[in-house]
């Protein structure tokens, strides 16, 4: 037993000698060294314990931001002692490619059903949404918050390799029962189009529910106007003066609710109907949004009009394969 | 358990443990730096230019004097720029006439080239834009005339293509497919355009008008398989497109020297080994080598 241990003991000392050992053991993502760098890149040696999500949580301040380090050194995984190299500033912030270019989809929902397919088209079964979760999180699909696509718009983040957005339109209480439980399994963020007029009402949220999905990491609320009247001009807006003035109260009006009821300064808008005139737009603008989107089918690369941006309605009628035909990631186009 | 079999247990525990606490093997800067090169060289190979940039970048940021990689770094800069100044042109000259298709392709090809143009994406925005202010409006007008709540969706559908196509009407099918965006069009419609471009393309060349000819010779090229009826009728409309801008070069020959270079160096493109205007290349060049010499003497 003696010889046993001092078996072991030897092992112990002989690795303990090695000065690069003490640095790594045991301190997950510890001191990472940088070999070199400047303002654009730096290269740093992966450690023990520490893997390309570590780095990108220190370097890019975002864990998903690993798919940057792999990109540019041409790589899925590394091992400790391996070199790497960090892009400190997107290397193609447009996401444009010599094979394509990359766009994000985003995904509208409205109400969602727990038994079987409801007759309301709109009402999407429980079952249904968890499979087209599951099936974006064993895809690797990243789910992200409206946020972060404003930020890839305005150029500042580069589009990832498989990236989804997810909205809810209205606002009915089946969020709450339904799709909130599955969105918090996955860990999945999502913006819900509040008109604030339909809080209250029997099939809607109520403000206390509002208030407490609000709070969560997931859900992030957002205006889909007063009342859900469509925006463009219609033949009740008997001249310009009242469709202006109507425009302005769809849009302070939501604002004052959600600031008021919520604590939240409004920065996107979902069109009713998906409809908007250059009059919206400006106003939007003058009142601090930064993002709307429409139901105008397809995915938006960063080049999208960011007050008119394309969004796919999901049906209870459509299947697996129609859900992943919306997913439009990459397209693809011979630019050389 | 045996002596023996409790001894071996530890002895490869110990093993193990010491193995686990081993320092990883370590890569060195040098081994990293041959890898970014090997990597740069294949992606310049592969044309992706800003990648290739990166890699070389990479180097630089190890060792700020390494002289390959600076001038590396110079040589994909140059080529960069030059190529995203010719796309970005051909760009802007179909934005000016108002082909919005072709010039996203090329204001596209421009930012694939040099990620950083900044022009090249403002006016892809603006295309966006105005593409998606224009379904919109489409969409609103069909909504006050039918009295009706605007439907979801306001876009132009195969239908509609279809019927145009039937009727001959290809100009009208280019000017509406240009309210789509790629990512809208399926394979039916992607189908129908690679026709109707096809047929465009023999129809300006008919005309005299090979620069017309061109832009849906380009737009129906990414739609191109690698099938021999496909691959016959790329090969017959790029002879066709030389011979046009062959035939065009030599009409400027007595007035624009410049455009006839242009026009033959495109005869070239499309067929290199196009004997005529290899000559008529040759010629005039060195026409405009003695007058660019005789100008200077005059000065």
């Amino acid at each position: 037993m003696t010889r046993a241990l001092s078996i072991i003991l030897l092992g112990l000392t002989l690795s303990l000698a090695t000065p690069s050992y003490s640095l790594s053991l045991g301190i997950p993502g510890g001191k990472t060294k940088e070999i070199a760098g400047d303002k654009n890149i730096i290269v740093v040696r992966l450690h023990s314990q520490q893997n390309i999500e570590d780095l990108a949580q220190k370097y890019l301040k975002d864990r998903n931001q690993a798919w940057q380090i792999r990109e540019l050194n041409n790589l899925t995984t590394a091992v400790p002692g391996q070199l790497l190299a960090i892009p400190l500033k997107p290397a193609n912030p447009v996401s444009v490619y010599p094979d394509g270019y990359r766009t994000v989809p985003v995904l509208c929902y409205h109400q969602f059903s727990s038994g079987a397919r409801a007759s309301n088209q709109l009402a999407v079964s429980a079952q249904d949404f968890e499979q087209q979760m599951a099936y974006l999180a064993e895809n690797n699909f990243q789910v992200i918050p409206l946020s972060q696509l404003e930020e890839m718009l305005n150029r500042k983040l580069p589009i990832p390799p498989k990236v989804v957005v997810l909205t809810i339109d209205d606002g009915y209480r089946s969020i709450y029962n339904i799709a909130y439980p599955i969105l918090k399994k996955y860990q999945f963020p999502a913006t819900v189009f509040l008109y604030t007029d339909f809080v209250g009402g029997s099939a809607a949220l109520t403000w206390s529910q509002l208030k407490e999905l609000q709070s969560s990491d997931i859900i992030d609320i957002q205006s889909h106007t007063k009342t859900h009247t469509s925006l463009a001009t219609t033949s009740k807006d008997i001249d310009n003066t009242v469709y202006q003035s109507r425009i302005r109260g769809e849009i302070s009006h939501a604002d004052q609710s959600l600031r008021k009821k919520l604590g939240v300064e409004p920065r996107y808008l979902a069109y009713p109907y998906g409809d908007s005139s250059p009059y919206v737009i400006e106003t939007l603008k003058q009142s601090n949004y930064a993002l709307a989107v429409t139901v105008n089918r397809g995915s938006n690369p960063t080049f999208a009009a960011p007050y008119l941006l394309r969004r796919t309605m999901i049906y209870n009628n459509h299947t697996l394969d129609d859900f992943k035909s919306f997913l439009t990631h990459y397209v693809e186009k011979d630019l050389q | 358990m045996s002596n023996i079999l409790k001894r071996l247990l530890i002895f490869s525990l110990s093993l193990t443990l010491f193995a686990c606490v081993s320092p990883p093997p370590q890569e060195t800067t040098a081994q990293f730096i041959d890898a970014r090169k090997i990597r740069a060289q294949q992606l310049e190979q592969n044309n992706d230019f800003p990648r290739a940039l990166n890699q070389w970048q990479i180097v630089v940021a190890i060792e700020p004097s390494n002289q390959q990689a600076l001038s590396a770094i110079d040589r994909l800069q140059s080529k960069i720029n030059t190529r995203a100044k010719r796309y970005f042109s051909t760009g802007l000259s179909a934005f000016n006439r108002g082909n919005t298709r072709q010039a996203e392709t090329y204001f596209l090809k421009t930012l694939a080239s040099n990620p950083h143009h900044q022009q090249a994406f403002s006016y892809l925005k603006k295309i966006t834009t105005q593409r998606m202010q224009n379904a919109q409006k489409t969409k609103n007008r069909a909504a006050l005339k039918t009295r009706k709540q605007p439907s979801a969706d306001g876009r132009v559908n195969f239908k509609q293509l279809e019927a145009l196509f039937k009727r001959g009407k290809y100009t009208s099918i280019d000017k509406l497919s240009r309210q789509l965006s790629t990512n809208e069009m399926d394979s039916r419609m992607l189908a129908l355009l690679y026709e109707t471009d096809f047929l465009l393309v023999q129809q300006y060349i008919q005309n005299n008008d090979p620069v017309r000819a061109t832009v849906h010779f380009d737009q129906m090229r990414p739609h191109t398989t690698n099938t021999p009826e496909h691959a016959a009728r790329i090969a017959t409309l790029k002879r066709k497109l030389a011979d046009s801008y062959y035939a065009q070069a030599k009409t400027f020959l007595n007035s624009d020297l410049n455009r006839t270079i242009k026009g033959l160096e495109q005869a070239l493109y499309y067929q290199p080994g196009h004997t005529q205007a290899q000559i008529l290349l040759t010629q005039t060049q060195r026409m405009q080598d003695n007058l660019n010499k005789i100008k200077q003497l005059q000065k």
